[in-house]
């Protein structure tokens, strides 16, 4: 076998040498990369605009979906004109902190007359992260000497405090037993002067813009 | 300035030169063959020949008796021109050829079933190749071709391996002379004319014939005989039809149209007996001694790509003589796959460049389209509020305020609660339920002894019917239960409402 000879490789590359092997071979080794940049110039360009199309297409249903939200939004506006002047009035959309409720148990405790009021936060959570709502459990302990004051401030604190009260447990309850002579005089529709212990349990859901972990589990007199 | 001048006219003269040369060499290589310069070793009966070709014209020849089996002046020809390639061509040897249809076989098959075939079709010494020879009826249709070597011809093989000169390859003279024929033809534009079956009859030799026999342009067998001067009209004519009663073994139905090409007789052959023969007759002589190697040309290159049509020269390809048949094979796959690749990749290009100005199209479209979409400035803010009211309306309390007052007035002045509880529990996946406890002191004064003033006369069973009343009146879900009391004065409800979702409200 002498095909691997050095004669034999020149043999090989004797059809290279050629000028026409070799100027052909040339030339399509020129022109197979011309031709490729241009299939790769056009097929990134391709790619490009198909990428740019998703991106627009993406951007519109977005448009449309605002729109449509925003639409929803003026038409629910519309229908529930009472329930939106509540929420304004609550000021759900302000970012609020709990010494914000903590103030209006002090004007409250000043306007009801109550004896004690004491306010307890639990640890703050979650309710939905996207739009930043929080949520704290309150305790609320009181004790007064009559029952519609216990009223009052549950109502008040249903209708008035900012952000929204979801309501879990209340107890109210009467420190000294009724004796048949305190019974008369309720029922002769005198006043029912007892002393009274009140206990009201919420969840206080607000807007927050920024959690602040300082006021987990804080207490207040 | 003058002698600048002619300066510069040579120099030009030289580049215009060199341009010219360029484009010459280019256009020879499209229409003609290459390479130049090769030896041509011809084995015809008891003699070999060995031509050496310069620029493609013959110029030494020698010739040896092969009974001596002596390779020495061979070799020294050979030695003197150690790069120019062999072309050995077969005069006369036992060759045979048979036709294989892998119609209806997967592609993956074809390749187990042609090895299958070529070992029952030929003996285990036989040099054999395949080529396709695919027609429109059927495309999966192979040429094999066997070819039984001499003891010389192996001997002479075996003393080239040795040799320096790479061998190009190994042909037989009849597919060279059938394709000359074809090509000529092709030159002449007569190839259309051609029907599915063509017989080639020329003169061998001075006392012999010889009939080669193609379908679709590729070769399916050869026969031949000796030349009867007398009686050679009548003779070839009985000839022709004894082949074509043969060839009914075949594909060939009786009847059908064939052309016959007659070349190198002296006198024209006329066959006025049988009515489908279309005779074409070729006055140019082919010399086995002249021709030139048939390498490769780019036009028969691109010409096999737009018609399909296999070449029908190929040679014989040894594992041995495969090597050196690469290195002139390889430029040749090389420009065959170059060509195609451009194409698609040309067209490829443009097509893409339709698709992107419809997609161009339809981006300038949706760019309209998002300009269209005028929302206020302070969206982001007006969401924000709107997804805070939605979730502001589906947080829902109990509000048991108003319900407890208006309790109050049921409840006086028969009884005085001493105790409320109220509880709400959760019972997950957002239900909850509640119950309200309250403990009443009753006024026993009124019951059943006295009577009230304004009420008139009420018993407890009265009073907590009108209680159980006052609570189902609005809930018909709502249950009430009276716990036993542990004295008379005092009395125990308990209301449970039913489970609801938290997003509902009891009292809202």
């Amino acid at each position: 076998m002498n095909n691997l000879s050095l004669a034999s490789l020149r043999v090989y590359l004797s059809p290279w040498l050629h000028i026409s092997t070799g100027g052909i071979s040339l030339i399509m080794i020129g022109s197979i990369i011309l031709a490729g940049t241009l299939f790769q110039i056009n097929w990134d360009q391709g790619n490009q605009i198909k990428a740019n199309i998703t991106q627009v297409s993406a951007q519109i249903r977005s448009l449309q979906y605002q729109q449509q939200q925003l639409v929803n939004f003026e038409l629910s506006q519309k229908k529930h004109i009472k329930t939106f002047s509540e929420f304004q009035k609550r000021r759900f959309e302000d970012s609020l902190m709990p010494e914000h409720i903590h103030l209006q148990f002090q004007r409250w405790q000043k306007a009801y007359k109550i004896e004690s009021l004491s306010l307890k936060f639990g640890s703050q959570n979650v309710y939905q992260k996207d739009l930043k709502l929080w949520t704290v459990p309150v305790t609320v302990n009181l004790k007064l000497l009559q029952d519609h004051q216990f009223y009052q401030l549950l109502e008040r604190v249903q209708q008035e405090l900012p952000g929204k009260v979801v309501l879990k447990n209340f107890s109210l309850k009467r420190n000294t037993p009724l004796t048949p002579h305190m019974l008369h005089q309720i029922s002769q529709g005198k006043k029912d002067v007892n002393m009274f212990e009140g206990k009201i349990e919420f969840d206080w859901v607000h807007y927050q813009a920024e959690k602040t972990p300082a006021n987990n589990g804080k207490s207040c007199p | 300035m003058r002698f600048g001048y002619v300066w510069q006219v040579s120099s030009w003269q030289k580049v215009l030169n060199k341009l010219r040369y360029f484009c010459l060499s280019l256009w020879r290589r499209l229409g003609e063959n290459y390479p130049e310069n090769y030896f041509s070793l011809i084995l015809q009966g008891p003699t070999l020949y060995v031509v050496r070709f310069v620029g493609n014209h013959a110029v030494q020849e020698t010739c040896f008796d092969i009974s001596q089996n002596d390779f020495h002046n061979v070799n020294e020809i050979l030695n003197k021109f150690p790069d120019y390639p062999l072309q050995i061509l077969l005069h006369g040897e036992d060759s045979q050829f048979r036709l294989v249809s892998l119609k209806r076989v997967r592609w993956w098959d074809c390749a187990p079933l042609l090895k299958q075939a070529k070992e029952n079709e030929f003996s285990n010494t036989d040099w054999h190749q395949t080529q396709p020879a695919g027609c429109r009826q059927d495309r999966y249709r192979y040429l094999l071709m066997g070819l039984h070597p001499s003891l010389y011809l192996q001997k002479l093989i075996k003393n080239l391996q040795s040799q320096a000169n790479p061998v190009f390859g190994l042909q037989l003279w009849s597919v060279v002379l059938a394709h000359m024929i074809f090509e000529n033809l092709r030159q002449q534009r007569l190839d259309h004319s051609l029907k599915e079956w063509t017989l080639i009859l020329h003169q061998l030799d001075k006392d012999y014939w010889q009939l080669i026999v193609c379908q679709n342009q590729g070769i399916v067998l050869t026969r031949q005989g000796p030349l009867n001067k007398t009686l050679s009209k009548h003779s070839l004519a009985q000839e022709i039809l004894t082949t074509l009663r043969y060839l009914n073994r075949k594909d060939y139905k009786e009847g059908e149209p064939v052309t016959v090409i007659t070349s190198g007789f002296d006198t024209p052959l006329v066959f006025e007996d049988i009515p489908e023969l279309q005779v074409i007759t070729l006055d140019q002589h082919y010399d086995k001694k002249t021709r030139t190697l048939n390498y490769f040309s780019i036009r028969r290159q691109l010409y096999s790509y737009f018609t399909r049509k296999q070449p029908t020269l190929a040679a014989f390809e040894r594992p041995e003589l495969r090597l050196h048949r690469l290195a002139f094979s390889l430029p040749q796959y090389f420009i065959s796959l170059g060509v195609p690749s451009i194409l698609f990749l040309v067209l490829g290009s443009f097509l893409l460049f339709g698709y992107n100005y419809s997609y161009q199209k339809e981006y300038a479209f949706l760019l309209q389209q998002q300009a269209g979409y005028l929302l206020p400035a302070d969206i982001e803010k007006k969401l924000q509020t709107g997804k805070l009211f939605h979730a502001y309306q589906t947080l829902t309390t109990y509000r048991p305020v108003p319900i407890l007052r208006n309790l109050v007035k049921v409840m006086t002045p028969y009884g005085v609660a001493t105790e409320i509880k109220w509880h709400t529990f959760e019972k997950g996946a957002g239900l909850v339920y509640s119950h309200l406890d309250i403990n009443l002191t009753l006024d026993n004064r009124f019951f059943d002894k006295l009577i009230h003033p304004t009420m008139g006369k009420t018993t407890l069973n009265d009073y907590q019917k009108k209680i159980e009343k006052f609570f189902t009146k609005g809930e018909r879900d709502v249950s009430l239960q009276w716990e036993p009391s542990v004295t008379k004065s005092t009395l125990n409800l308990r209301v449970e409402y039913p489970e609801k979702s938290s997003k509902e409200s009891v009292y809202e």
